[in-house]
């Protein structure tokens, strides 16, 4: 994560940068910006950062002034002494309000809520973005109709945490906990599904990317992936197919 | 004679009554206008009560958020840093609710006050104090000198490559306190209520006021020194 830092006074910065070092070592702290002409011209050159951490009271005004100018989509961590400019912080994509001297627990806090909102932020709209693209093709499918007691059960592919047969019958598990059977063979199911959110581990499975819980290394270059609220399942992928699924995951 | 001495008697019952009944009058006019006396000079001192500073809570909370880097970079420099920081706050809790306070006192808080800017802003901010003000008979109303610095410091940019030059001088008419011009763009909302806050403080206290000059480049608030003896005792 980029974090930009916008602070006046060199001390407030030194001490941030160490906060912010100590939580994660491999943040990439910039900065610091003493004044909003500083800032301004910052931006210029580079490109937005995922994070900005700023003090409201600069060298020549307040940081306010350069963030409206700005108009930036980074979510901003204000730092101050004093809180009578709270409300005006959130106007400006305010995400926390730390008060001076700033508490590494808070800060601490402050930063997850940060990752929590840019990691999923970008997954959805990646995810949007991917889902509407293969929408356009009409090439997979978003849900299926599955027959369930005397009727149907309509069930969207994201609700679904992976296929698997047993005895000859193909079943769909869904994230709840609950599943049920389907007509379709996994050859057949495989063709249907779009391959950035699905992976055939193996001959009994197809499973969801956000399934996964946890991947361990298995005996002969194999590897056995657990599942989220499945835990008796163990998914084992073979060798031929191990690289294939680490660059599935990692895409 | 019974008749003449009852009519003296009478007349001089009845002076005697009308002397009591004036006194009374009189002692109660009296105490009618000593009470009045006495009202307004609570209103005033409720003024000027009011009107007394406190330590500005942005200012604490900035030196505590130094310190605790100092302690990391500096030890020494953390230590000499609190200490003056105590000096400002033992002055503010003793001083500030006070009338006057001899420019002597004053400086010496403020020699305090302006180390703490100095490791703060480094050099951002240059002084440049008369040695005569540490000499100086008078008075002034407490924190007034650190008003006017911190106002300058409020309204001002200031940075290593445009220094903000604060300079306090003794002079004729009092303490001068200067500052090249170089405003920021959207000062604070508080804008004016300090100086106000100072001149207030005179117009209670004696006939005069502070002057304010202001040409293209310098801002100059001079504060008239009041004599300190009759104030020093309420």
């Amino acid at each position: 994560m980029n974090i930009l830092i916008i602070e006046d006074e060199r001390r407030n910065y030194n001490h941030l940068k160490r906060m912010l070092s100590r939580l994660n070592p491999a943040f990439r702290i910039e900065g610091p910006l003493p004044s909003i002409a500083g800032t301004l011209d910052w931006f210029r050159h580079h490109p937005e950062p995922d994070l900005i951490l700023a003090d409201i009271r600069l060298e020549d005004g307040l940081s306010f002034d350069a963030l409206r100018q700005l108009n930036l989509h980074a979510p901003v961590i204000f730092t101050t002494a004093y809180d009578e400019y709270a409300i005006q912080a959130f106007k400006h994509n305010g995400l926390d309000y730390l008060l001076k001297p700033i508490d590494d627990g808070e800060l601490a806090d402050a930063i997850h809520k940060a990752e929590r909102m840019l990691g999923q932020n970008t997954s959805v709209h990646l995810e949007q973005l991917a889902a509407e693209m293969d929408a356009l093709r009409g090439k997979y499918r978003e849900r299926f109709l599955l027959p369930w007691r005397d009727g149907w059960l309509p069930v969207r592919v994201n609700e679904i945490s992976h296929f698997c047969t047993e005895d000859k019958m193909a079943y769909v598990c869904l994230k709840e906990g609950s599943s049920y059977a389907t007509p379709f063979s996994l050859d057949g199911l495989e063709a249907q599904l779009n391959p950035r959110s699905f992976f055939r581990a193996n001959r009994q499975y197809i499973i969801h990317i956000d399934s996964i819980a946890q991947i361990k290394h298995f005996f002969g270059a194999k590897l056995m992936v657990r599942l989220k609220g499945y835990p008796d399942v163990e998914v084992v992928i073979s060798r031929e197919k191990a690289a294939d699924f680490k660059q599935w995951l990692n895409q | 004679m019974l008749l003449q001495n009852l009519y003296i008697h009478s007349t001089l019952a009845a002076f005697i009554t009308g002397v009591y009944t004036n006194s009374v009058f009189l002692d109660s006019y009296l105490e009618a206008s000593h009470e009045r006396k006495r009202l307004e000079s609570i209103a005033l001192q409720t003024q000027l009560r009011a009107l007394k500073q406190q330590l500005n809570p942005h200012f604490m909370f900035n030196n505590f958020s130094i310190l605790s880097e100092l302690i990391h970079e500096n030890r020494r420099l953390a230590c000499r840093f609190l200490d003056e920081l105590s000096k400002v706050y033992r002055y503010a809790v003793r001083n500030f609710d006070r009338d006057m306070v001899p420019v002597h006192e004053e400086m010496r808080f403020l020699d305090s006050y302006l180390y703490l800017l100095s490791i703060r802003y480094e050099k951002a901010i240059a002084l440049d104090i008369d040695p005569a003000l540490k000499q100086c008979d008078g008075c002034i109303p407490p924190a007034s000198l650190q008003l006017l610095v911190e106002n300058a410091i409020k309204h001002n940019r200031a940075s290593e490559e445009e220094p903000l030059h604060i300079r306090l001088q003794l002079r004729e008419a009092g303490i001068s306190v200067s500052n090249n011009l170089q405003p920021i763009a959207h000062p604070p909302a508080s804008t004016g209520v300090g100086l106000r806050n100072i001149t207030e403080r005179y117009s209670l206290l004696c006939r005069q006021a502070p002057a304010i000059h202001s040409d293209a480049s310098t801002y100059t608030v001079t504060l008239p020194l009041l004599p300190g003896h009759e104030y020093l005792n309420n």
